[in-house]
């Protein structure tokens, strides 16, 4: 086991740098002068070539790229993201700061995924065949052809205007985020429930439950103790990805219900060319994703020990 | 095409056929293309021109309602459909023919080729769903040309990955190496004969991104990265109705509806098409 955690580990780091290399990149490819956007808003006049320069030479913009890059790489592995155009203020208090109310947002859409999920796929896989399980699936279809944008401001209008049941600017309520974590986990839902709905039924017809059947235990022990328990274990990959989801889909989410959070904050720095600000967001949301998918091959290692010995 | 694989074909067809889901969406998608193709035979109105006044109800006169500029909203769609098909060609296009030349390679030859193109890969799926093509947005800038590229980049590493996979199971079969003893290039191999077994999966998973492609898509536009006013993209038209959600819900709701529709449509084709050519078939 340690050694596969070993061996997943060292492919981590290229992985990590190549990501940052990336990030890097975007600023130093975007046509324009950054210190020229940055000045952009400033009043005529004060404007100065001297004051350009000024500018470059303490945010190192004068120096050679390779010695850029390097800076950024030290700064990056202490935590500093350099400070952010628009805001003015260091680029990691503005990212952890969102990166929290994301949080919140992806484990309320990854809960009600796997609750809603799980119960249409449960459902699906016992009553296979029957108009039940076709009503099931064609629920999940819906939910993963659905635009998350388009899914968001129906509910706001039925859910919240119409009928006045929730709010759609969540605050700081807690009632506020079922209707952005209900349309960011409506996805996920979908896929759950087909994987779910594939692998239980899979397994229902495996011989070790024939043979708990034929013991004479109950049904519902049959399904719970035996079946749902290895139909599981794919399901749990999935999560990881959906992680990864979560964070996808926050982006339109937050934006659509007014929410702050990292999707937010870098659709907004895209907006504003604040380089910076985009590069910092960018790099916390693709370690993250890598760090959590990597947590997840652990786990599921560890469930299925074939993995590790394979 | 020699007997064995036309009766191959010939059987996955029966499958496909038998699936009704399958047959509704081919069906609908025609149609989809159809509206697409014929689209100013089928609008009643120009999509950019002004023709009543601002956010009119859905009525006779303009079927869907108009926009706030007065435009009609249901000529507009029929338009969209243009430009939302195209995302979805274009990106399949990119992510197919790059993805399947790094995936290739890295399959066939193992080693250290692997290992290069497998971190390459790793890297763009580091950065999930949207998140890649807004990247390349923030590069290149917000405008329609470069959401085809941005998701088309994305899609890559699916494709690289299923070539991949599928490669290093093909390259052990006995006539593969039968095919390298007597001597056969590489290339001639990989065209010859590995390729024509990635049709099936790739077809597959074409057929899913498309409709993939054009949720982004519509997502990166609906955030303003995308298409730019006039232009009558789905995502976009979502975008402008979003603050007259009670007084004129019509705005909003018909362009999303045609997203839906559309995905919906690929969507159950390409599981018609996944479980015809082979039900176990891993697509990503």
């Amino acid at each position: 086991m340690t050694r596969y955690i070993g061996q997943r580990l060292s492919a981590l780091l290229p992985v990590l740098l190549l990501v940052s290399t990336v990030v890097f990149t975007i600023m130093h490819v975007v046509p324009g002068d950054p210190v020229q956007l940055m000045l952009a808003g400033a009043e005529a006049g004060s404007v100065t070539p001297e004051r350009m320069a000024e500018l470059r030479k303490s945010m190192g913009l004068d120096q050679p790229l390779y010695i850029q890059y390097g800076r950024f790489l030290f700064n990056a592995l202490r935590g500093d993201f350099g400070m952010s155009i628009r805001f003015q203020s260091p680029v990691s208090e503005l990212v952890f700061k969102a990166a929290t109310y994301t949080l919140q947002l992806s484990v309320a859409g990854l809960l009600l995924a796997l609750i809603i999920g799980l119960t249409l796929g449960i459902i699906a896989a016992l009553c296979e065949n029957t108009w039940l399980d076709t009503i099931c699936m064609v629920l999940a279809l819906f939910a993963v052809s659905m635009p998350l944008f388009w899914l968001g401001q129906l509910l706001i209008m039925f859910a919240s205007i119409r009928l006045q049941w929730l709010p759609a600017i969540s605050g700081d309520q807690p009632k506020g985020i079922i209707l952005p974590a209900l349309t960011l986990g409506a996805t996920a839902a979908g896929l759950i429930s087909r994987l779910t709905r594939s692998t239980l039924s899979e397994v229902l017809r495996d011989d070790y439950i024939r043979t708990a059947r034929a013991k004479g235990l109950e049904e519902r022990a049959v399904v719970i103790g035996h079946a749902l328990k290895n139909a599981l274990i794919p399901v749990v990959t999935v999560v990881g990805l959906q992680f990864g989801g979560m964070l996808s889909g926050a982006v339109v989410t937050e934006t659509v219900f007014s929410r702050p959070g990292l999707g937010t904050l870098v659709v907004k720095a895209i907006l504003w060319k604040d380089y910076p600000l985009v590069q910092g967001t960018v790099l916390f949301m693709g370690v993250s994703y890598v760090l959590v998918n990597l947590l997840v091959d652990l786990v599921y290692a560890w469930l299925d020990p074939r993995i590790h010995y394979g | 095409m020699e007997t064995k694989q036309r009766r191959r074909v010939s059987a996955a067809l029966r499958t496909f056929l038998k699936n009704k889901g399958a047959v509704i969406g081919t069906i609908l998608l025609l149609a989809c293309i159809g509206t697409a193709v014929f689209a100013p035979l089928i609008a009643p109105y120009d999509p950019l021109d002004v023709v009543g006044t601002s956010r009119q109800a859905p009525a006779p006169r303009y079927l869907l309602g108009t926009d706030l500029l007065g435009r009609d909203v249901f000529s507009r769609i029929i338009f969209g459909a243009r430009i939302s098909l195209t995302i979805g060609l274009i990106s399949v296009a990119i992510g197919l023919s790059v993805g399947t030349s790094m995936g290739l390679p890295s399959g066939y030859y193992g080693g250290w080729i692997d290992s290069v193109i497998m971190r390459l890969i790793d890297t763009m799926l580091a950065l999930p769903g949207i998140l890649l093509a807004l990247v390349v947005i923030a590069a290149l800038g917000p405008s329609l040309a470069n959401v085809m590229i941005a998701v088309g980049i994305s899609s890559i590493p699916l494709y690289a990955r299923l070539v991949r996979g599928s490669c290093l199971s093909i390259r052990e079969l006995d006539y593969v190496q039968a095919a390298k003893v007597i001597g056969s290039s590489d290339a001639r191999i990989m065209l010859r004969h590995i390729l024509p077994n990635l049709v099936g999966p790739v077809i597959v998973l074409s057929t899913l991104q498309v409709g993939s492609a054009i949720l982004v898509g519509a997502a990166l536009s609906y955030l303003g990265m995308g298409a730019q006013p006039p232009t009558p993209e789905w995502g976009l038209m979502t975008a402008d109705g979003r603050a007259y959600l009670t007084r004129a819900w019509w705005m909003s709701t018909f362009p999303g509806l045609a997203i839906f529709l559309v995905v919906m449509t690929l969507n159950m084709v390409g599981d018609g098409l996944r479980t015809a050519l082979d039900p176990r078939m891993k697509i990503a």
